[in-house]
């Protein structure tokens, strides 16, 4: 490996060459233990490494945590205030409606009738419908 | 999105301190999901000075960063139904949230972030003495401070909130390459600042 790829790859990587992708490694730590320059820049990165680490923590303020649990409660009670009030108003309305419907459903699935002459050239005149232009046109039987 | 969450797995930023609780935080999403309101203040105190301090430093301000803040957490509450344990960690998923919030207000222009200058007035800097007085470490915020967004948020998850570069890559919806590319030129900034500021000379 030569300097200025070793120095890029510092840049990439980091100091600590055991961060490094496993295929160059090897290739790294024999260029730092033979040149000097080497190891300088990996020192030079290792130093900003640990400045960068060594930067204190930016701690929130204490009363943040109280205010952002207090906004969550809010938040939460109005949601379920709200999820409350619906599912209290419109349970009964609602399976009083589905009642019906699903027995219209069941019986209607369950009850098919053959279906008539009649009815095959009832179900054919609709099937005319949007291609005339006014009643008059429509087949019906004097 | 080529990122693979666990592959150069590290601790949990959130847990470096060693003072908060070790709760198993998939446990306390899936709590939270069922409306467990000490669940979320038990990962309020977990994570919320991690997610300050990223977005601080992300925006400059401390009313911006105590905004996204909390409507990071509140956005936790509604949607920790949606988390999906063992697919992420809990801090990739908060941090992925923050980092998102803080995009949408840099677009909006609700937020923004004033860039300085990162050089020291003082050019006879003594490495030793701007360590001691912490010099060194407002010289390095604001050389941070003046990275291009991409840049400062990729060192700040890998360096700072000490993310893997798979697990940033994911936070910041890029892959993994991309990121690398990001570290590449802020390391490289960082490292010439730092260089300047300590009166060092480099290659």
């Amino acid at each position: 490996m030569k300097l200025d790829t070793f120095i890029d790859n510092l840049d990439r990587y980091g100091g600590d060459l055991d961060d490094w992708p496993e295929a160059l490694r090897a290739a790294a730590r024999q260029l730092a233990a033979s040149s000097p320059e080497a190891a300088a820049a990996a020192g030079r990165a290792r130093q900003l490494a640990d400045v960068l680490a060594g930067l204190p923590e930016r701690a929130a303020p204490p009363a943040l945590a109280a205010r952002i649990a207090a906004r969550a409660a809010t938040d939460r009670s109005l949601l379920s205030t709200v999820g409350d009030w619906f599912a209290r108003a419109l349970w009964r309305p609602a399976l009083a409606a589905s009642v019906p419907l699903a027995l219209g459903f069941a019986l209607g699935f369950s009850y098919q009738q053959p279906a008539t002459t009649d009815d095959a050239y009832l179900l054919e005149s609709f099937g005319m419908l949007p291609f005339s232009s006014s009643f008059e046109e429509l087949p019906y039987e004097e | 999105m080529t990122a693979e969450v666990g592959e150069h797995d590290v601790p949990d930023p959130a847990a470096r301190s060693g003072e908060r609780t070790l709760e198993p935080d998939d446990g306390l999403l899936a709590a939270i999901a069922d409306g467990d309101g000490d669940a979320f203040r038990r990962l309020l105190v977990n994570h919320l000075d991690a997610i300050h301090s990223y977005l601080y430093r992300m925006t400059g301000s401390t009313a911006d960063a105590e905004d996204l803040a909390q409507e990071t957490f509140l956005r936790v509450w509604r949607k920790a139904s949606t988390f999906e344990p063992g697919r992420v960690k809990v801090t990739t998923w908060i941090h992925t949230i923050a980092h998102n919030l803080c995009i949408d207000a840099f677009r909006r222009n609700k937020v923004t972030h004033a860039e300085e200058d990162v050089t020291l007035a003082d050019d006879t800097a003594d490495p030793e003495r701007l360590a001691s007085d912490g010099q060194l470490a407002a010289l390095m915020e604001r050389a941070i401070a003046a990275l291009p967004g991409n840049q400062r948020s990729a060192i700040l998850l890998c360096q700072v909130q000490g993310f893997s570069n798979a697990q940033a890559a994911r936070i910041l919806g890029m892959n993994v390459r991309a990121l690398e590319s990001q570290l590449a030129r802020a390391r490289r900034t960082l490292r010439q600042a730092l260089t300047a500021g300590t009166g060092g000379g480099e290659r």
